[in-house]
């Protein structure tokens, strides 16, 4: 039953004691175990850690792919479009007013903005960003209101900033994704970089400034902490989004439920409150439809839950 | 909740023990040739036990997840440049620990709460063997009570089977070092538990 290793005496102990010790030393050595009596058995750390291969896998597959990844076109034709369509709206409306220009991806759908400075943009579908009309003149500063972007930042000599609801997060040329709902549990904004270096900033302490590395990630709660920096894994199902991935780890669940909802414009209701908090992961390389998604959801062990549909979504319940 | 303690030689028959420290410089060899089979081998051996080993300064299972992976990644990043004499197990230890250790002094993580607080408050409830209860809330004492690289060298040779040598590059410390902290702990222990058992009162 017990499935424990044993780890024995070591030989350098042994040798050094005699006879009489031994015995003493082996019995405090053997009763040491009751160290660990309210641990959980390892055999529950191997069921923790039964998800964590394919993101080891996918972190450390070769580098190329990552490249690859940003080099090529957008993938979304559609929406390349409609960003064309709402990008000319937005050319007149520059013209016409001075007002600050604001971008915003309908739920349903993602799209790519080119900047006045020439970076490029994708917003999550939801997303709402907003810059001035002199953007790239004598600064570069764009502002989150909510959602997700990735951006492909022209270097240049002008700082690029983007400003969420709890953080700056600044650039000098590079690739990156950052993520900001400022209504979601456990809201911070989460900044992935893919290349080159970004540098972020709490809102309310400027003092606590982290510089990120290609491959870095950092999370800004909204309080005083320095942001938690985190290596390679997290970053990578940040911007899975962009490719039409579905990646998310150790989420609120209905923080996942939102972003089903913005991503194919449908309306889920979470009948169990219970369900709301409950931390979960998916990842979808490209999923179908929303149904795909949450069936993995409702699948989980942890979550156990039904899912049916109803007229324009889905209702999650408990059994 | 009742024990009976068991010669060693029946603990070792009943209980798995480690793959064989050349198992694991097999595996270090085969990674640093970018054999993937090799890497998820390790994974599949290892996951566990530094999943618990990270869980034991976090007390948090995904702070503890998210430790483990980034070690992964990182051994398989760096696998070029695995030293061939050194342990595997003492490289991925150490990333662990000092990636616990900085998040713990940073206190990031809102989820942890401290170590000594969850266990103590944590009594066993009482038995018909009140005897080994009461013994075994003393042996957690005592360990806990030991100098703090003391029993950091203790638990990882006593729970993480670490030899003497991945001991030393985790704590980064000569193997002789190492040696000397084991010997202090136990020394230490078998003398509380002599005396504990002339009078359970006195200690």
């Amino acid at each position: 039953m017990n499935t424990e290793p044993y780890h024995p005496l070591p030989r350098e102990v042994r040798s050094e004691l005699d006879h009489a010790e031994l015995a003493e030393t082996l019995e405090a050595w053997q009763l040491s175990e009751w160290y660990c009596s309210q641990e959980p058995p390892l055999s529950e750390f191997r069921q923790m850690g039964a998800g964590m291969w394919p993101a080891i896998e996918e972190a450390t597959r070769p580098r190329l792919t990552r490249v690859f990844i940003w080099r090529r076109a957008p993938r979304m034709t559609v929406s390349f479009a409609l960003a064309a369509c709402i990008a000319v709206v937005l050319a007149v409306g520059i013209t016409l007013t001075q007002q600050p220009t604001s971008v915003t991806a309908p739920f349903g759908d993602q799209i790519t903005h080119e900047l006045p400075d020439g970076s490029s943009i994708v917003l999550n579908s939801g997303t709402r960003i907003q810059y001035e009309k002199n953007f790239g003149e004598t600064s570069r500063k764009l502002i989150l209101r909510e959602g997700e972007i990735f951006l492909n930042v022209v270097p240049n000599s002008t700082p690029f900033v983007v400003e969420s609801f709890d953080a700056y997060t600044e650039v000098l040329g590079t690739s990156f994704n950052v993520r900001s709902w400022p209504d979601e549990i456990n809201a911070a904004t989460r900044v992935f970089v893919s290349s080159g270096q970004v540098k972020v900033t709490p809102v309310t302490a400027s003092e606590l400034a982290v510089t990120l590395a290609a491959g870095q990630s950092a999370q800004v709660r909204h309080d005083d902490q320095a942001p938690l920096v985190m290596e390679s894994i997290q970053g990578l199902r940040q911007r899975a989004w962009v490719d039409g991935g579905f990646k998310f780890s150790k989420e609120p669940l209905s923080n996942v439920v939102e972003e089903i909802e913005r991503r194919y414009d449908v309306e889920i209701t979470i009948a169990s409150p219970a369900l709301e908090t409950m931390s979960i992961g998916v990842l979808k390389e490209s999923p179908e439809s929303p149904e795909e998604i949450i069936r993995d959801i409702c699948a989980l062990k942890i979550t156990a839950c039904d899912y049916r549909a109803v007229p324009g979504g889905f209702v999650l319940d408990k059994p | 909740m009742s024990r009976t303690v068991k010669p060693e030689t029946e603990l070792s028959d009943q209980k798995t023990p480690r793959p064989s420290s050349s198992t694991f410089a097999q595996l270090s060899g085969r990674i640093a040739r970018s054999d993937r089979d090799a890497f998820r081998e390790l994974f599949e051996e290892l996951h566990p036990a530094l999943l618990r080993f990270a869980w034991r300064y976090t007390r948090d299972a995904d702070t503890s997840q998210d430790i483990v992976q980034d070690a992964f990644v990182k051994v398989w990043e760096k696998r070029e440049t695995l030293d061939p004499r050194k342990s595997i197990l003492g490289f991925m230890y150490t990333m662990v620990r000092n990636r616990a250790l900085n998040l713990a002094r940073d206190s990031h993580y809102t989820n942890s709460v401290d170590a000594d607080e969850v266990i103590i408050k944590d009594v066993p409830p009482p038995d018909e063997n009140a005897d080994f209860a009461v013994l075994e809330e003393k042996v957690f004492e005592w360990i806990e009570n030991l100098p703090k690289r003391r029993r950091e060298a203790f638990k990882l040779s006593r729970f993480e089977g670490l030899t003497h040598a991945e001991i030393a590059e985790v704590m980064n410390l000569t193997p002789r070092t190492v040696n000397t902290h084991l010997m202090l702990a136990l020394r230490d222990l078998r003398g509380k538990l002599k005396a504990f058992r002339k009078d359970p009162q006195v200690i």
